[in-house]
Protein backbone atom coordinates (compact mmCIF):
# COMPACT_ATOMS: atom_id res chain seq x y z
CA UNK A 1 0.00 0.00 0.00
CA UNK A 2 1.14 3.47 -0.53
CA UNK A 3 0.34 6.72 1.04
CA UNK A 4 0.75 9.94 -0.68
CA UNK A 5 -0.42 12.93 1.54
CA UNK A 6 -1.69 16.35 -0.17
CA UNK A 7 -1.92 19.36 2.20
CA UNK A 8 -4.73 21.25 1.45
CA UNK A 9 -4.29 23.64 4.66
CA UNK A 10 -2.36 23.91 7.80
CA UNK A 11 -5.11 22.17 9.34
CA UNK A 12 -6.59 20.05 6.72
CA UNK A 13 -4.78 16.97 4.82
CA UNK A 14 -5.55 14.41 2.11
CA UNK A 15 -4.85 11.06 2.54
CA UNK A 16 -4.47 9.01 -0.98
CA UNK A 17 -4.25 5.04 -0.12
CA UNK A 18 -3.96 2.70 -2.89
CA UNK A 19 -3.88 -1.63 -2.57
CA UNK A 20 -5.44 -2.81 0.15
CA UNK A 21 -5.98 -1.35 3.70
CA UNK A 22 -5.80 -4.67 5.15
CA UNK A 23 -3.79 -6.02 8.70
CA UNK A 24 -0.47 -5.05 6.99
CA UNK A 25 -0.79 -1.72 5.92
CA UNK A 26 -3.69 -0.10 8.01
CA UNK A 27 -0.76 0.17 11.09
CA UNK A 28 1.26 2.84 8.63
CA UNK A 29 -1.91 4.34 8.07
CA UNK A 30 -2.65 4.75 11.58
CA UNK A 31 0.72 6.16 12.65
CA UNK A 32 0.31 8.39 9.73
CA UNK A 33 -3.03 10.24 10.84
CA UNK A 34 -1.33 9.73 14.62
CA UNK A 35 1.70 11.97 13.44
CA UNK A 36 -0.08 14.61 11.35
CA UNK A 37 -3.08 14.88 14.27
CA UNK A 38 0.06 15.84 16.61
CA UNK A 39 1.55 18.53 14.33
CA UNK A 40 -1.66 20.07 14.02
CA UNK A 41 -4.11 18.57 11.44
CA UNK A 42 -7.53 17.89 12.52
CA UNK A 43 -9.31 18.07 8.87
CA UNK A 44 -8.68 14.45 6.79
CA UNK A 45 -10.26 13.47 3.89
CA UNK A 46 -8.98 9.28 3.26
CA UNK A 47 -9.34 9.55 -0.43
CA UNK A 48 -10.16 5.54 -0.99
CA UNK A 49 -10.68 5.38 -4.71
CA UNK A 50 -7.75 3.59 -5.66
CA UNK A 51 -8.17 0.77 -2.76
CA UNK A 52 -9.10 -2.32 -3.73
CA UNK A 53 -9.75 -3.94 -0.28
CA UNK A 54 -10.37 -2.85 3.56
CA UNK A 55 -10.50 -5.69 6.39
CA UNK A 56 -11.18 -4.84 9.74
CA UNK A 57 -7.85 -4.01 10.32
CA UNK A 58 -7.98 -1.35 7.87
CA UNK A 59 -11.57 -0.03 9.39
CA UNK A 60 -9.54 -0.41 13.02
CA UNK A 61 -7.55 2.59 11.74
CA UNK A 62 -10.57 4.56 10.29
CA UNK A 63 -11.84 4.60 13.30
CA UNK A 64 -8.49 5.12 15.12
CA UNK A 65 -8.18 8.30 12.79
CA UNK A 66 -11.74 9.82 13.44
CA UNK A 67 -11.42 9.68 16.78
CA UNK A 68 -8.05 11.48 16.79
CA UNK A 69 -9.46 13.56 14.35
CA UNK A 70 -12.81 14.66 16.39
CA UNK A 71 -11.15 14.77 19.73
CA UNK A 72 -8.67 17.67 18.17
CA UNK A 73 -12.27 19.10 16.90
CA UNK A 74 -11.88 17.81 13.48
CA UNK A 75 -13.06 15.15 11.77
CA UNK A 76 -12.29 12.65 9.09
CA UNK A 77 -14.02 11.95 5.70
CA UNK A 78 -13.72 9.50 3.41
CA UNK A 79 -13.67 10.06 -0.41
CA UNK A 80 -14.38 7.51 -3.15
CA UNK A 81 -15.12 4.25 -1.26
CA UNK A 82 -15.53 1.44 -3.20
CA UNK A 83 -18.48 -1.34 -3.40
CA UNK A 84 -16.51 -3.44 -1.12
CA UNK A 85 -16.31 -1.06 1.84
CA UNK A 86 -19.78 0.63 0.84
CA UNK A 87 -20.70 -3.37 1.88
CA UNK A 88 -18.75 -3.32 4.81
CA UNK A 89 -19.71 -0.17 6.28
CA UNK A 90 -23.46 -0.65 5.38
CA UNK A 91 -23.44 -3.97 7.27
CA UNK A 92 -21.25 -2.82 10.51
CA UNK A 93 -23.76 0.35 10.77
CA UNK A 94 -20.25 2.13 10.53
CA UNK A 95 -22.36 4.06 7.84
CA UNK A 96 -24.04 6.18 10.65
CA UNK A 97 -20.44 7.16 12.11
CA UNK A 98 -18.21 7.58 8.92
CA UNK A 99 -19.57 10.76 6.19
CA UNK A 100 -18.42 9.48 3.20
CA UNK A 101 -17.88 11.84 -0.50
CA UNK A 102 -18.21 11.16 -4.23
CA UNK A 103 -15.08 13.07 -4.69
CA UNK A 104 -12.38 14.39 -2.60
CA UNK A 105 -13.17 17.73 -3.16
CA UNK A 106 -16.96 17.48 -2.14
CA UNK A 107 -15.36 16.10 1.26
CA UNK A 108 -12.98 19.39 1.47
CA UNK A 109 -15.43 21.71 0.50
CA UNK A 110 -18.56 20.35 3.64
CA UNK A 111 -16.74 22.26 6.33
CA UNK B 1 9.59 -19.67 32.48
CA UNK B 2 12.19 -22.41 32.98
CA UNK B 3 14.20 -23.09 30.08
CA UNK B 4 17.08 -25.94 28.90
CA UNK B 5 19.72 -23.13 28.75
CA UNK B 6 22.19 -25.73 27.65
CA UNK B 7 24.04 -24.74 24.25
CA UNK B 8 21.24 -21.80 23.26
CA UNK B 9 22.92 -19.52 25.70
CA UNK B 10 26.51 -20.71 26.46
CA UNK B 11 29.22 -19.61 24.00
CA UNK B 12 29.90 -22.14 21.20
CA UNK B 13 33.65 -23.52 22.84
CA UNK B 14 33.92 -27.14 21.80
CA UNK B 15 35.57 -28.25 18.02
CA UNK B 16 36.77 -31.19 16.41
CA UNK B 17 39.56 -30.58 14.53
CA UNK B 18 39.21 -33.09 11.06
CA UNK B 19 42.51 -33.32 9.13
CA UNK B 20 44.72 -36.19 7.80
CA UNK B 21 48.07 -34.06 8.11
CA UNK B 22 49.59 -34.86 11.54
CA UNK B 23 51.46 -31.75 11.75
CA UNK B 24 48.38 -29.80 10.57
CA UNK B 25 46.07 -31.27 12.43
CA UNK B 26 48.30 -30.32 15.71
CA UNK B 27 49.04 -26.99 14.21
CA UNK B 28 45.12 -26.32 14.16
CA UNK B 29 44.89 -27.80 17.48
CA UNK B 30 47.48 -25.46 18.74
CA UNK B 31 45.75 -22.09 17.77
CA UNK B 32 42.24 -23.13 18.35
CA UNK B 33 43.73 -23.55 22.64
CA UNK B 34 45.53 -20.55 22.42
CA UNK B 35 42.04 -19.25 21.42
CA UNK B 36 40.48 -20.63 23.91
CA UNK B 37 38.45 -23.82 22.88
CA UNK B 38 38.32 -26.83 23.31
CA UNK B 39 39.83 -29.53 20.77
CA UNK B 40 38.97 -33.03 19.84
CA UNK B 41 40.56 -34.46 16.76
CA UNK B 42 40.26 -37.09 14.12
CA UNK B 43 42.76 -37.77 11.17
CA UNK B 44 39.40 -39.53 8.30
CA UNK B 45 36.17 -39.12 7.21
CA UNK B 46 34.83 -42.71 9.09
CA UNK B 47 36.57 -41.56 12.34
CA UNK B 48 35.69 -37.41 12.42
CA UNK B 49 31.72 -39.60 12.19
CA UNK B 50 32.55 -41.28 15.18
CA UNK B 51 33.26 -38.81 17.37
CA UNK B 52 30.29 -37.05 16.45
CA UNK B 53 28.55 -39.86 17.41
CA UNK B 54 29.80 -39.97 20.76
CA UNK B 55 29.12 -35.82 20.93
CA UNK B 56 28.14 -33.29 19.11
CA UNK B 57 30.91 -30.58 19.71
CA UNK B 58 29.88 -26.68 18.64
CA UNK B 59 32.26 -26.41 15.87
CA UNK B 60 33.89 -28.62 13.47
CA UNK B 61 37.17 -27.56 10.86
CA UNK B 62 37.02 -29.98 8.54
CA UNK B 63 39.66 -30.68 5.64
CA UNK B 64 38.04 -31.02 2.08
CA UNK B 65 40.80 -33.57 0.69
CA UNK B 66 41.48 -36.40 2.30
CA UNK B 67 42.04 -40.10 1.41
CA UNK B 68 38.60 -42.50 1.52
CA UNK B 69 35.86 -40.10 2.41
CA UNK B 70 36.48 -37.00 1.97
CA UNK B 71 35.71 -33.67 3.18
CA UNK B 72 32.38 -33.10 1.75
CA UNK B 73 31.27 -36.57 2.26
CA UNK B 74 31.23 -36.04 5.88
CA UNK B 75 29.78 -32.65 5.34
CA UNK B 76 27.06 -33.78 3.77
CA UNK B 77 26.64 -36.54 6.45
CA UNK B 78 26.12 -34.25 9.13
CA UNK B 79 23.54 -31.82 7.07
CA UNK B 80 21.55 -34.80 6.48
CA UNK B 81 21.53 -35.78 10.47
CA UNK B 82 20.57 -32.38 11.31
CA UNK B 83 23.53 -31.77 13.62
CA UNK B 84 23.66 -28.95 15.33
CA UNK B 85 27.48 -28.01 14.54
CA UNK B 86 29.16 -25.11 12.64
CA UNK B 87 31.39 -26.56 9.81
CA UNK B 88 34.43 -24.42 8.64
CA UNK B 89 35.81 -26.23 5.45
CA UNK B 90 39.52 -26.23 5.12
CA UNK B 91 42.15 -27.23 1.94
CA UNK B 92 45.39 -26.10 0.92
CA UNK B 93 44.08 -26.63 -2.72
CA UNK B 94 41.14 -23.67 -2.40
CA UNK B 95 39.47 -22.00 -5.87
CA UNK B 96 36.32 -20.22 -5.83
CA UNK B 97 34.56 -23.35 -7.04
CA UNK B 98 35.54 -25.11 -4.05
CA UNK B 99 34.80 -22.52 -1.46
CA UNK B 100 31.15 -22.13 -3.08
CA UNK B 101 30.07 -25.31 -3.43
CA UNK B 102 31.43 -26.06 0.19
CA UNK B 103 28.85 -23.44 1.14
CA UNK B 104 26.32 -24.58 -0.79
CA UNK B 105 26.17 -28.19 0.95
CA UNK B 106 25.80 -26.56 4.05
CA UNK B 107 29.52 -25.13 5.46
CA UNK B 108 29.41 -22.45 7.80
CA UNK B 109 32.41 -20.51 6.47
CA UNK B 110 36.11 -21.61 4.53
CA UNK B 111 39.71 -21.29 5.88
CA UNK B 112 42.41 -21.84 2.83
CA UNK B 113 46.15 -23.62 3.85
CA UNK B 114 47.83 -21.96 5.10
CA UNK B 115 46.24 -19.93 7.59
CA UNK B 116 46.79 -16.39 8.24
CA UNK B 117 46.33 -15.57 11.86
CA UNK B 118 44.12 -13.05 11.79
CA UNK B 119 41.97 -14.75 9.07
CA UNK B 120 41.78 -17.76 11.29
CA UNK B 121 40.86 -16.15 14.41
CA UNK B 122 38.39 -13.77 12.40
CA UNK B 123 36.69 -17.04 10.51
CA UNK B 124 36.31 -18.83 13.80
CA UNK B 125 35.14 -16.12 15.66
CA UNK B 126 32.25 -15.29 13.41
CA UNK B 127 31.26 -18.51 13.08
CA UNK B 128 31.08 -18.73 16.87
CA UNK B 129 28.42 -15.66 17.16
CA UNK B 130 26.75 -17.06 13.75
CA UNK B 131 26.19 -20.18 15.68
CA UNK B 132 24.58 -18.92 19.16
CA UNK B 133 22.81 -16.58 17.50
CA UNK B 134 20.95 -19.26 15.33
CA UNK B 135 20.83 -21.12 18.38
CA UNK B 136 19.42 -18.33 20.21
CA UNK B 137 16.96 -18.12 17.28
CA UNK B 138 16.01 -21.74 17.45
CA UNK B 139 14.80 -21.74 20.54
CA UNK B 140 13.01 -18.14 20.63
CA UNK B 141 10.85 -20.01 17.88
CA UNK B 142 10.27 -22.81 19.96
CA UNK B 143 9.31 -20.59 22.90
CA UNK B 144 6.61 -19.09 20.52
CA UNK B 145 5.72 -21.95 18.80
CA UNK B 146 5.15 -24.03 22.00
CA UNK B 147 3.40 -20.66 23.56
CA UNK B 148 1.73 -20.39 21.03
CA UNK B 149 -0.20 -23.89 20.45
CA UNK B 150 -1.06 -23.57 24.39
CA UNK B 151 -2.91 -20.78 23.45
CA UNK B 152 -4.47 -22.34 20.40
CA UNK B 153 -5.12 -25.24 22.90
CA UNK B 154 -6.65 -22.72 25.35
CA UNK B 155 -8.81 -20.84 22.76
CA UNK B 156 -10.23 -24.04 20.83
CA UNK B 157 -11.16 -25.52 24.82
CA UNK B 158 -13.07 -21.82 25.21
CA UNK B 159 -15.62 -23.33 22.43
CA UNK B 160 -18.63 -24.39 24.07
CA UNK B 161 -19.39 -28.42 24.37
CA UNK B 162 -22.16 -30.30 21.90
CA UNK B 163 -24.91 -27.69 22.24
CA UNK B 164 -27.83 -28.45 24.83
CA UNK B 165 -30.51 -31.04 23.44
CA UNK B 166 -33.71 -28.89 22.55
CA UNK B 167 -36.68 -30.48 21.74
CA UNK B 168 -37.43 -29.10 17.84
CA UNK B 169 -34.04 -27.40 17.25
CA UNK B 170 -30.22 -28.32 16.49
CA UNK B 171 -27.73 -25.84 16.33
CA UNK B 172 -23.92 -26.11 15.37
CA UNK B 173 -21.11 -24.68 14.47
CA UNK B 174 -17.09 -24.28 13.47
CA UNK B 175 -14.92 -22.37 14.13
CA UNK B 176 -11.46 -21.66 13.07
CA UNK B 177 -8.66 -19.11 13.02
CA UNK B 178 -6.43 -18.10 10.16
CA UNK B 179 -3.27 -18.79 12.23
CA UNK B 180 -3.06 -20.25 15.30
CA UNK B 181 -5.15 -18.42 17.59
CA UNK B 182 -7.81 -15.62 16.29
CA UNK B 183 -10.41 -13.38 17.17
CA UNK B 184 -13.38 -15.21 16.19
CA UNK B 185 -15.59 -16.73 18.50
CA UNK B 186 -19.19 -18.40 19.38
CA UNK B 187 -20.69 -19.66 22.62
CA UNK B 188 -23.86 -21.19 23.86
CA UNK B 189 -25.52 -21.24 27.42
CA UNK B 190 -28.62 -22.48 28.59
CA UNK B 191 -30.56 -20.19 30.84
CA UNK B 192 -32.58 -21.33 33.82
CA UNK B 193 -35.67 -20.93 32.28
CA UNK B 194 -35.20 -22.83 29.41
CA UNK B 195 -34.14 -20.23 26.81
CA UNK B 196 -30.67 -20.89 24.64
CA UNK B 197 -28.48 -18.00 24.91
CA UNK B 198 -26.10 -17.79 22.15
CA UNK B 199 -23.39 -15.56 20.19
CA UNK B 200 -20.97 -15.45 17.54
CA UNK B 201 -18.43 -12.31 17.72
CA UNK B 202 -15.60 -11.32 15.76
CA UNK B 203 -12.57 -9.28 17.17
CA UNK B 204 -11.33 -6.83 14.65
CA UNK B 205 -7.86 -8.14 13.60
CA UNK B 206 -6.40 -11.58 13.81
CA UNK B 207 -3.64 -13.75 15.94
CA UNK B 208 -2.53 -12.83 19.42
CA UNK B 209 -3.65 -9.74 20.02
CA UNK B 210 -7.52 -10.12 18.58
CA UNK B 211 -7.45 -13.79 21.03
CA UNK B 212 -6.58 -12.14 23.57
CA UNK B 213 -9.57 -9.37 23.27
CA UNK B 214 -11.73 -12.15 22.41
CA UNK B 215 -11.45 -13.96 25.62
CA UNK B 216 -11.97 -11.08 27.20
CA UNK B 217 -15.28 -10.40 25.21
CA UNK B 218 -16.57 -14.21 25.81
CA UNK B 219 -15.73 -13.81 29.41
CA UNK B 220 -17.92 -10.63 29.79
CA UNK B 221 -20.75 -11.69 27.61
CA UNK B 222 -20.65 -15.36 29.54
CA UNK B 223 -21.42 -13.55 33.11
CA UNK B 224 -24.25 -11.87 31.93
CA UNK B 225 -26.16 -13.77 29.25
CA UNK B 226 -27.02 -17.11 31.51
CA UNK B 227 -29.62 -14.47 33.36
CA UNK B 228 -29.98 -11.28 30.98
CA UNK B 229 -32.05 -11.02 27.97
CA UNK B 230 -30.19 -10.28 24.38
CA UNK B 231 -29.93 -6.05 24.58
CA UNK B 232 -29.32 -5.77 28.35
CA UNK B 233 -26.98 -8.47 28.25
CA UNK B 234 -25.05 -6.72 25.76
CA UNK B 235 -25.33 -2.85 27.40
CA UNK B 236 -23.34 -4.59 30.78
CA UNK B 237 -20.61 -5.61 28.25
CA UNK B 238 -20.74 -2.48 26.49
CA UNK B 239 -20.45 -0.86 30.02
CA UNK B 240 -18.30 -3.62 31.29
CA UNK B 241 -15.39 -3.22 28.17
CA UNK B 242 -16.04 0.22 26.30
CA UNK B 243 -12.83 1.42 28.11
CA UNK B 244 -10.69 -1.80 27.32
CA UNK B 245 -11.57 -1.79 23.57
CA UNK B 246 -10.43 2.16 23.67
CA UNK B 247 -7.70 1.84 25.02
CA UNK B 248 -6.39 -1.03 23.31
CA UNK B 249 -8.31 0.12 20.10
CA UNK B 250 -10.21 -2.85 19.33
CA UNK B 251 -13.44 -3.35 18.22
CA UNK B 252 -15.85 -6.39 18.23
CA UNK B 253 -18.79 -7.42 16.25
CA UNK B 254 -20.98 -8.96 17.72
CA UNK B 255 -24.75 -11.14 17.08
CA UNK B 256 -25.87 -11.88 20.47
CA UNK B 257 -28.98 -13.77 21.06
CA UNK B 258 -31.84 -15.87 22.12
CA UNK B 259 -34.14 -18.31 21.51
CA UNK B 260 -37.22 -19.39 22.76
CA UNK B 261 -38.08 -23.03 21.83
CA UNK B 262 -41.46 -23.02 23.56
CA UNK B 263 -42.47 -20.04 20.83
CA UNK B 264 -39.69 -20.97 18.47
CA UNK B 265 -38.58 -16.87 18.81
CA UNK B 266 -35.44 -15.71 18.51
CA UNK B 267 -34.53 -12.31 20.15
CA UNK B 268 -31.42 -10.49 19.17
CA UNK B 269 -28.88 -7.66 19.45
CA UNK B 270 -26.68 -6.92 16.16
CA UNK B 271 -23.84 -4.84 17.16
CA UNK B 272 -22.58 -4.10 13.81
CA UNK B 273 -22.13 -7.79 12.81
CA UNK B 274 -24.46 -7.66 9.87
CA UNK B 275 -23.76 -11.22 8.30
CA UNK B 276 -26.80 -13.14 9.56
CA UNK B 277 -29.89 -14.31 7.93
CA UNK B 278 -32.87 -16.61 7.95
CA UNK B 279 -32.14 -19.43 5.54
CA UNK B 280 -36.36 -20.37 4.93
CA UNK B 281 -37.32 -23.82 4.50
CA UNK B 282 -37.84 -22.92 0.77
CA UNK B 283 -34.25 -21.21 0.01
CA UNK B 284 -35.68 -18.13 1.08
CA UNK B 285 -32.83 -15.78 2.47
CA UNK B 286 -34.15 -13.19 4.47
CA UNK B 287 -31.66 -10.26 6.11
CA UNK B 288 -32.08 -8.70 9.69
CA UNK B 289 -32.10 -5.60 11.02
CA UNK B 290 -31.61 -3.76 13.34
CA UNK B 291 -27.86 -3.09 13.91
CA UNK B 292 -25.98 -1.11 15.94
CA UNK B 293 -22.51 -0.28 15.74
CA UNK B 294 -19.70 -2.92 16.34
CA UNK B 295 -18.73 -2.62 20.66
CA UNK B 296 -15.61 -0.01 21.48
CA UNK B 297 -16.68 2.39 19.08
CA UNK B 298 -19.51 5.02 20.16
CA UNK B 299 -20.06 4.84 24.19
CA UNK B 300 -23.29 4.06 25.26
CA UNK B 301 -25.18 3.21 21.98
CA UNK B 302 -28.64 2.13 22.99
CA UNK B 303 -28.87 -1.47 20.89
CA UNK B 304 -32.39 -2.30 20.06
CA UNK B 305 -33.63 -5.91 19.63
CA UNK B 306 -34.69 -7.62 16.80
CA UNK B 307 -37.80 -10.62 17.05
CA UNK B 308 -38.46 -13.26 14.24
CA UNK B 309 -40.20 -16.63 14.45
CA UNK B 310 -37.77 -19.66 12.88
CA UNK B 311 -40.78 -21.65 11.48
CA UNK B 312 -39.72 -25.32 10.79
CA UNK B 313 -37.19 -25.82 8.46
CA UNK B 314 -35.84 -22.61 9.00
CA UNK B 315 -32.89 -22.17 9.70
CA UNK B 316 -30.91 -18.69 11.05
CA UNK B 317 -27.69 -18.29 9.99
CA UNK B 318 -24.80 -16.63 11.32
CA UNK B 319 -21.27 -16.50 10.17
CA UNK B 320 -18.13 -14.19 9.84
CA UNK B 321 -16.12 -12.38 7.19
CA UNK B 322 -13.84 -15.21 6.54
CA UNK B 323 -16.53 -16.49 4.44
CA UNK B 324 -17.36 -13.58 2.29
CA UNK B 325 -13.59 -12.64 2.40
CA UNK B 326 -12.58 -15.72 1.15
CA UNK B 327 -13.93 -15.09 -2.09
CA UNK B 328 -12.70 -11.97 -3.03
CA UNK B 329 -13.73 -12.08 -6.97
CA UNK B 330 -17.51 -12.62 -6.20
CA UNK B 331 -19.79 -11.35 -4.08
CA UNK B 332 -21.56 -13.53 -1.34
CA UNK B 333 -24.12 -12.03 -0.42
CA UNK B 334 -27.23 -13.14 1.33
CA UNK B 335 -29.11 -14.56 -1.52
CA UNK B 336 -25.67 -16.04 -2.63
CA UNK B 337 -24.88 -18.18 0.67
CA UNK B 338 -28.51 -19.10 0.37
CA UNK B 339 -28.40 -20.82 -3.06
CA UNK B 340 -24.79 -22.43 -1.56
CA UNK B 341 -26.81 -23.61 1.09
CA UNK B 342 -29.69 -25.00 -0.83
CA UNK B 343 -31.81 -27.97 0.52
CA UNK B 344 -29.38 -29.26 3.10
CA UNK B 345 -31.32 -31.05 5.20
CA UNK B 346 -29.88 -29.99 8.84
CA UNK B 347 -27.58 -27.72 11.38
CA UNK B 348 -24.20 -29.48 10.42
CA UNK B 349 -24.72 -30.27 6.79
CA UNK B 350 -25.33 -25.99 6.55
CA UNK B 351 -22.32 -25.37 8.36
CA UNK B 352 -20.25 -28.02 6.10
CA UNK B 353 -21.70 -26.59 3.03
CA UNK B 354 -20.91 -23.29 4.56
CA UNK B 355 -17.33 -24.47 5.57
CA UNK B 356 -16.65 -26.12 2.12
CA UNK B 357 -17.27 -23.03 0.39
CA UNK B 358 -15.06 -20.73 2.41
CA UNK B 359 -12.20 -23.60 1.98
CA UNK B 360 -12.79 -23.47 -1.78
CA UNK B 361 -11.71 -19.73 -1.57
CA UNK B 362 -8.92 -18.57 -3.01
CA UNK B 363 -7.73 -16.02 -0.64
CA UNK B 364 -8.47 -17.46 3.18
CA UNK B 365 -6.75 -14.69 5.65
CA UNK B 366 -9.27 -14.46 8.07
CA UNK B 367 -10.94 -16.23 10.83
CA UNK B 368 -13.57 -18.35 10.44
CA UNK B 369 -16.57 -18.86 12.05
CA UNK B 370 -20.56 -20.71 11.80
CA UNK B 371 -23.41 -20.69 13.49
CA UNK B 372 -26.71 -22.26 12.67
CA UNK B 373 -30.04 -22.86 14.68
CA UNK B 374 -32.30 -24.92 12.47
CA UNK B 375 -36.17 -25.41 13.32
CA UNK B 376 -36.34 -28.85 12.57
CA UNK B 377 -39.74 -29.46 12.99
CA UNK B 378 -41.95 -30.21 9.59
CA UNK B 379 -44.52 -28.23 8.75
CA UNK B 380 -47.80 -29.14 10.22
CA UNK B 381 -50.95 -28.83 7.82
CA UNK B 382 -53.17 -26.38 9.09
CA UNK B 383 -49.91 -24.51 10.92
CA UNK B 384 -49.27 -21.12 9.72
CA UNK B 385 -45.52 -20.37 8.47
CA UNK B 386 -42.98 -18.37 11.35
CA UNK B 387 -45.90 -18.03 13.66
CA UNK B 388 -45.26 -19.67 17.36
CA UNK B 389 -46.19 -23.05 18.47
CA UNK B 390 -49.40 -23.23 20.70
CA UNK B 391 -49.25 -25.77 23.12
CA UNK B 392 -51.82 -27.61 21.48
CA UNK B 393 -49.82 -27.95 18.49
CA UNK B 394 -46.89 -29.11 19.88
CA UNK B 395 -48.92 -31.76 21.82
CA UNK B 396 -50.30 -33.10 18.55
CA UNK B 397 -46.99 -33.42 17.27
CA UNK B 398 -45.28 -35.59 19.68
CA UNK B 399 -46.36 -38.00 17.98
CA UNK B 400 -43.98 -37.35 15.49
CA UNK B 401 -40.41 -36.28 16.37
CA UNK B 402 -40.80 -33.26 18.46
CA UNK B 403 -39.50 -34.53 21.87
CA UNK B 404 -36.17 -36.19 19.89
CA UNK B 405 -33.17 -34.00 20.53
CA UNK B 406 -31.72 -33.46 16.90
CA UNK B 407 -28.64 -30.97 18.39
CA UNK B 408 -25.68 -31.51 16.69
CA UNK B 409 -22.18 -30.47 17.68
Amino acid sequence: MNTTEQTATHETSVVHLDGRLDFLSSSALRDELAEQVATGRRWFVVDLGDVTYVDSSGLGALISGLKMARQSGGDLRIARPGDQLRTVLSLTSLDSVFTTYATVEEALADH
Amino acid sequence: MTTSAGKALSEPTSVLVVDDDPDINLLIRTRLKSLGFQVTSASNGPDALDRLDEATPDLMLLDVSMPGMGGLDVLDRVRAAEMDIAVVMTTAFGTERVAIDTLRRGADDYLRKPFEPEEFRAVMARTATNLQLRRKNRELQRRIEIELRQAADIQARLLPDAPPALPGFEIAAHCEPAQQVGGDFYDWQLQPNGMLSFTLGDVMGKGMPAALLMTTVRSALRSVALHNGPAAGLHSVQHALFSDLERSRGFVTLFHARLDPDRAEVTYVDAGHGLAFIHHADGRAEGLGPRGVPLGIVEDTEYQEGHFCLAPGDALVVYSDGLPDAHADVRLDHVALGEHIGCARSAVEIVERLTQLAEAGTSRHDDLSLLVVRHTQRPHAGMPRGSPLTIDSRRELTGHDWSKGEANR
